[in-house]
Order: C-alpha cells, then sequence, then structure tokens
C-alpha cells in the first residue's frame, strides 16, 4: 500500500475511526491522540497485513486495541468530549446522540468495545472475530449492554 | 440484525465531523502506544550493551585481568542474547491481533518488563555491592567472624531493592497493568 493509497485508505475510514475514538477519549487532546495513535499503527502495520481478514475488521482491531491501551491521562470518568472538532447535529437527533455518547462512557470500557461494534452494524460472528471471542458470548454480552444503555439513556442508570 | 432505537440515533448523518489526520504528522510521530514505547527502551538498552560490554571486557584484559575479561564476554554475549528475544517477543505483540489477544498479550509484555527490571535491578545491586563491600575481601582473606551479618545485610538490601523496582514499575505501569487486567477479565466473563 503506497503513501496515496494509504491516505485514500484513512480519509475512507476517518468516521469509524473518529466515532469509536470519541467513546473512549475523555477530553479533546486524548481523541487526537487516539486518532493519531491508530493512523500510526495502521501505517505501521499495513504491510504486515495479509489479506486473511477484512480490511475493515483490521480497521477495528487496530483501532480498539489503542483505544483500551493507550497509556490514558488522568481520567475524567464520564466528562462529555466538548469540542469544535467534534461536533454534532445541532437539533434534537444531535441531542440523542450526544447522550448516547455520554451513556457509552458509563459503560465498562470493554462493553463499550461490544457495542460500539453492534452499532457499527456489525454480525455476532465479525465482533467475535474482532475481540476473540465466542459469537455465543458475543450474543448474551450484546443483550444485556443493550438493556443496560438503553437503561442509562432513559434516566434509570 | 434488525434496526433498533440506539442503531438509528448511532446513524445520525454527520454526526462526528471528519476531522482528518493530518498523515504528514503520522509519517514522522514517535508511537504514544504502551508496547512501542517499552520496546524502545529496551532497544536502548541493548544499544547501550553494544556500547558497553565490549569496553569492559577490553578494560579488563587491558589491565591484564583476563580471567574477568572472559566472564564479562560469557555474561555479555548472554545478555544480549537475552535482550534480543525480548525485543523479538515484544515485536510479535502487533495492534492487529484480535482484541482479547492483544490485552493479553499486553499484559504478558507488561508482566515481562517488570521480572527484567527486577533481575537487572538485583544484578546492579550485586554488582555495586561487590563493588564497595569488603564481604568479597573476608571470603578470599577466610575471615567468616563477621559473615551471619553481613549475609542479613545482604538480605535486607535485596528486599529493599525489590520493593524500590515494584515501587518504580507501580508508579508508571501501575495504572495501565490493572485497566488491562480489568478489560480482559470483562471480556472474558459474560
Amino acid at each position: 500500500m503506497g503513501k496515496e493509497f494509504f491516505e485514500k485508505f484513512i480519509r475512507d475510514n476517518q468516521a469509524i475511526i473518529n466515532k469509536i475514538c470519541r467513546a473512549y477519549a475523555n477530553t479533546h487532546e486524548e481523541f487526537q491522540d487516539y486518532t493519531q495513535e491508530v493512523a500510526l499503527q495502521l501505517w505501521n502495520s499495513h504491510e504486515r497485513f495479509k489479506g486473511n481478514a477484512q480490511l475493515s475488521t483490521w480497521v477495528y482491531r487496530v483501532t480498539l486495541n489503542v483505544c483500551l491501551s493507550q497509556i490514558r491521562k488522568k481520567k475524567v470518568a464520564t466528562s462529555p468530549l466538548i469540542d469544535h472538532d467534534i461536533q454534532v447535529e445541532e437539533d434534537a437527533n444531535g441531542d440523542r446522540l450526544a447522550s448516547l455518547y455520554v451513556a457509552l462512557k458509563k459503560l465498562k470500557e470493554s462493553d463499550r468495545a461490544i457495542i460500539l461494534l453492534y452499532l457499527e452494524d456489525k454480525s455476532y460472528k465479525e465482533i467475535a472475530q474482532i475481540l476473540g471471542l465466542t459469537v455465543s458470548n458475543v450474543g448474551v454480552k450484546v443483550s444485556r449492554i443493550k438493556n443496560e444503555l438503553k437503561r442509562i439513556i432513559h434516566g434509570k442508570g | 440484525m434488525e434496526k433498533d432505537e440506539l442503531k438509528d440515533i448511532w446513524n445520525v448523518k454527520g454526526s462526528v465531523s471528519e476531522s482528518e489526520t493530518d498523515m504528514e504528522v503520522i509519517y514522522s510521530a514517535k508511537s504514544n502506544n504502551l508496547i512501542d514505547k517499552i520496546l524502545n527502551t529496551i532497544k536502548f538498552e541493548q544499544g547501550m550493551n553494544y556500547l558497553i560490554i565490549p569496553i569492559v571486557i577490553i578494560a579488563f584484559a587491558f589491565f591484564k585481568e583476563y580471567v574477568w575479561s572472559l566472564i564479562a564476554l560469557i555474561l555479555g554475549i548472554g545478555t544480549i542474547i537475552y535482550y534480543k528475544n525480548m525485543i523479538t517477543t515484544l515485536s510479535r505483540t502487533e495492534t492487529s491481533l484480535s482484541v482479547l489477544d492483544y490485552l493479553e498479550s499486553s499484559y504478558q509484555v507488561i508482566k515481562r518488563f517488570r521480572n527484567h527490571y527486577l533481575l537487572i535491578g538485583i544484578v546492579m545491586f550485586f554488582v555495586g555491592f561487590s563493588m564497595t563491600s569488603s564481604i568479597i575481601s573476608d571470603f578470599t582473606s577466610g575471615n567468616f567472624e563477621n559473615l551471619p551479618l553481613s549475609l542479613l545485610g545482604i538480605g535486607a538490601l535485596i528486599i529493599l531493592a525489590i520493593a524500590i523496582v515494584y515501587g518504580i514499575f507501580h508508579v508508571m505501569y501501575g495504572r495501565n497493568i490493572k485497566l488491562l487486567r480489568r478489560s480482559i477479565d470483562e471480556l472474558k466473563n459474560t
């Protein structure tokens, strides 16, 4: 993958990377650190990518691995990321999405990874492949996390 | 998979602005990844080994301490092989592994790194101790009168060395190792 192709590849996947990193970053600086680290890890490992997995699977794996293992600055629990670089639509949908992000940050980090993949419309099989879990385990977890997330959003959590 | 309320919210168009990563920054950036940082530290130490070990061997030979020169050579080769193996193992931990494998692998790397520093701490302690202590001259001159007290002192200092290494390690990586362990356990448990 040459530089030009890689840059297009990053542009094509930027929205996915941004969405996941936003769910883990507590500050704008963290968000920038995460997205930059993801791009760097993708660049460093792209020559070793053998094509034995889908490109999107590779992107999700690298992004989640970076977000879950990155050396973090002091954590500010559940504080929403408010920044001019990450904007939601200034309407009811935007408000609901902002609430969803706040709710996501109240979940355990590993649960967040599972539900993010579910929200990205990945099948249980794909989620299992990305995370290294069994399909049945994913099914049980998704169901539990969805209920927990709805409870938080509707103010019962 | 059925559409649901959460997915509807998630898929709001333009939900996250398309702020693009500056690729020129990426090509020259240094990784902030935990494993990469540890790997770089070990590589730096290996570089120092290549520099210092030959100097020590040559210095002993220069002062006609051939036995010590040979010992330094053997220990030096052992050290370099140990570092080489460590670098090979760490390099295998790629962010493209499945999330669970990557977290497990990262956790093992940090534990290995901690043991590595513990080993270095104890070796450095013995080197420093043997250079400054009279215990070796007592041994060679057959003076065993103060031996029990000296051994007690060594024991206490080893415990102190281990505590210091663990303390430093805890400050540097304690939070990360705890977070990794927690994420692994959470992913494994339903």
